[in-house]
């Protein structure tokens, strides 16, 4: 039996993007209990909803995570779209798909990066947001933001992709994707990355249910649930739709589940252009939402499902705006992954929930 | 003669950030922008960095950390605020758990402002704090000469 | 599969045994959040369904700050990033939370910041409170008044001059007829 000693994790840590704190119970190399704290990046916009209308909230709603921001924005408008009974436009229904699924692959890029050099593989951090680079200057191009890209409005969208821009996009898709199966055979076949990877964070199907897991996390323990196969807005009009499964349950499954995501996400976005249809980008919104009504709303964000509320008032502020985002859903899982694993394997099980600790705290 | 700006060693801290700079702070260390042909290496060390890059705001639980990360800095250190929120707390600045700009933690040498700061503002800010970090270097070595 | 939503008010002592239920019938728990109400703090439980894609929302309403709810986390242990939460936001207390924080789980320079009704959220919720009353107001005396409208007019006509008087009946026909036009 060896002396427990508790270190501390974070806040500050290079592999760390976000504050992130962890008092690690430590006994001679492995974990026995993890505590964590968080509350670095609370910064309460949730009351914002008091001093910016509903319309302007939305570059608020933007801003709580940088990675989601479009998934945020997005998540956003379809909630009120839904108390004030919208109906977006189909154009504009695909644009958002279409710019929703290029921020899952920018996403998911960005994470396998870090996820790389969480075990000590800086050359394949490097190239993975090489390749990312491409991806954000779609983005500058369509929309004139690399980050926050601010496209998106209650009633629809602000801007449009013209065919010569959609059928840019499509190219340079087709050109990543070469490239990028080579990093993706790297990280899966490679026999350092299995060695770092198998068997680490092990968490079980029946783990990852009574813990209610989301997203990639939870559907590399073989949960079936993705809220894109529900099929509301433009993805009910992909000809099919299947979540991505492993039955690995540790962060080697995790890898592969996100690796196989950016190129479901790709596939998507060609189906989706070669069906767009003409029409209006936006409609107009007026008015406010009706006192006491309430609208919820779910979304598959490149971590997993985000929920979100809204209230009105009567006014054109909102009384209550309300997002839970995947993260948070995650920390039970995380804390029960990181019980009895290796010290030196603190930072891959970390990192394999993949972490918006902004997104966490709003 | 300083040696320290022909090769500035970084330490980001991302404070009450939304990431979206955090993020633009390790595009600009990447290859797409290439950040590392200046010399900048980025380091988890206090102890080993000369430039101290701070993304978001600060909020009450941050601010303690903040200061702790520029203490734990050894002279001469250049402080550059990324992004609006670090400068003087953005779009967030009238919420209850902010309490400002990166400023009202420790003292600031060089405002790369943007929502996210975009990486050609990262490295123009990144040579202004090298220039900075210059002067600081010959302030301190005369200094010790006036000794 | 197909995805709808409701939600559902229960009272605020049946809250374990619905929960309690949920677990039973294998739902998976969604979020738990709070809204600072006019008339106190709402409550609101998620669920979801995953067989028939139907996503539960439970509200426990107008409970008073200070007030004392059973934790779920005995039946879903990931609740209790959201007990922690609303209670340092909100000032619920919550009894029995696994991993608890004892209000220090965000540390805040205001207590319960979210329960603090700024001037503006204020004069919104009275402008529209204003308005809200003005329109049921108008409505109203537009249903009664219709009758005593008209027989106003008959008398102010009566004490007009008559060459006036026949000019303001013209006018009044003519608006009619154009009324009535539009709504055709």
């Amino acid at each position: 039996m060896g002396k427990a000693t508790v270190i501390p994790f974070g806040p500050q840590h290079p592999v760390l993007p976000e504050p992130l704190h962890l008092d690690l119970v430590v006994e001679d190399e492995k974990v026995v209990e993890a505590i964590p704290q968080i509350g670095f990046v609370h910064r309460g916009l949730e009351k914002l909803v008091e001093t910016k209308d509903y319309n302007q909230f939305v570059y608020v709603a933007e801003r709580i995570c940088g990675i989601c921001a479009m998934g945020h924005s997005l998540g956003y408008a379809e909630t009120v779209e839904q108390l004030m009974g919208v109906e977006v436009p189909k154009r504009a229904q695909y644009l958002r798909v279409i710019w929703h699924e290029l921020s899952r692959i920018h996403s998911h890029i960005l994470w396998l990066g870090l996820a790389a050099d969480a075990f000590g593989f800086e050359s394949m951090f490097m190239h993975c947001w090489r390749l990312r680079e491409r991806v954000l200057t779609l983005f500058e191009k369509t929309t004139g933001g690399r980050v926050i890209l601010s496209v998106v409005c209650v009633g629809g969208v602000v801007r449009d992709i013209d065919d010569a821009q959609m059928a840019e996009v499509i190219s340079v898709l087709e050109g990543i994707t070469d490239e990028y199966l080579q990093i993706m055979n790297t990280l899966i076949s490679d026999y350092s990355v299995k060695n770092r990877t198998v068997g680490v964070g092990y968490l079980s199907h029946e783990d990852a249910l009574e813990l209610s897991m989301v997203g990639p996390f939870a559907r590399a323990s073989n949960v079936n649930y993705d809220v894109r196969q529900f099929g509301k807005g433009a993805y009910g009009d992909l000809s099919d739709f299947q979540p991505i499964l492993s039955n690995e349950g540790d962060c080697y499954g995790r890898v592969v589940v996100r690796c196989k995501e950016v190129l479901q996400s790709i596939d998507i976005i060609k189906e989706l252009a070669a069906k767009m249809p003409a029409g209006d980008i936006a409609v107009p919104v007026k008015g406010a939402p009706a006192a006491d009504a309430e609208a919820c709303n779910v979304l598959e964000q490149p971590r997993g499902e985000c929920y979100y509320y809204a209230r009105g008032n009567g006014s054109k502020y909102l009384e209550r705006m309300r997002m839970r985002t995947p993260t948070s859903q995650n920390i039970a899982g995380m804390v029960k992954a990181l019980d009895g694993c290796d010290f030196a394997d603190v930072n891959m099980i970390v990192l394999t929930i993949d972490p918006c600790i902004s997104c966490t705290e709003r | 003669m300083a040696f320290a700006s022909k090769s500035p060693w970084v330490i980001h801290y991302d404070g009450s950030s939304c990431n979206g700079c955090d993020i633009e702070v390790l595009a600009t260390l990447c290859p797409g922008f290439d950040g590392e042909r200046f010399g900048v290496v980025n380091t988890g060390n206090p102890k080993h960095a000369d430039i101290f890059l701070v993304t978001g705001s600060v909020n009450e639980r941050n601010i303690e950390v903040v200061r702790e990360i520029y203490n734990q800095m050894l002279e001469p250190k250049v402080v550059v605020a990324c992004g609006i929120c670090a400068c003087t707390g953005g779009i967030f600045s009238d919420c209850y758990n902010v309490i400002g700009g990166v400023d009202q933690a420790i003292p600031v040498d060089v405002y790369a402002p943007g929502c996210a700061v975009r990486p050609e503002t990262l490295i123009d800010a990144i040579v202004a704090g090298v220039e900075v970090l210059d002067q600081k270097s010959k302030a301190l070595a005369e200094a010790k000469k006036g000794k | 599969m197909k995805y709808t939503t409701q939600f559902t008010t229960i009272p605020a002592d049946s809250l374990s045994e619905t929960v309690a239920a949920c677990k039973q019938r294998q739902w998976r728990y969604v979020q738990t959040l709070a809204v600072n109400g006019e008339e106190g703090i709402d409550l609101i439980y998620s669920f979801m369904d995953m067989a028939t894609g139907l996503l539960e929302n439970y509200k426990v309403e107008k409970l008073a700050k200070g007030t004392h709810m059973p934790s779920i986390t005995g039946d879903f242990l990931e609740a209790f990033v959201w007990e922690n939460e609303i209670h340092d936001l909100f000032g619920i207390n919550f009894d029995g939370i696994a991993i608890d924080f004892h209000g220090a789980f965000y540390a805040l320079a205001t207590p319960e910041p979210m329960t603090v009704i700024s001037p503006a959220q204020k004069a919104a919720r009275e402008k529209a409170a204003k308005v809200a009353a003005a329109k049921a107001a108008k409505e109203a005396k537009a249903k009664v008044g219709q009758g005593a409208a008209a027989d106003d007019m008959e008398a102010k006509l009566a004490g007009m001059d008559p060459e006036k008087a026949a000019k303001v009946r013209a006018a009044m026909e003519v608006k009619a007829a154009k009324a009535e036009k539009e709504e055709k």
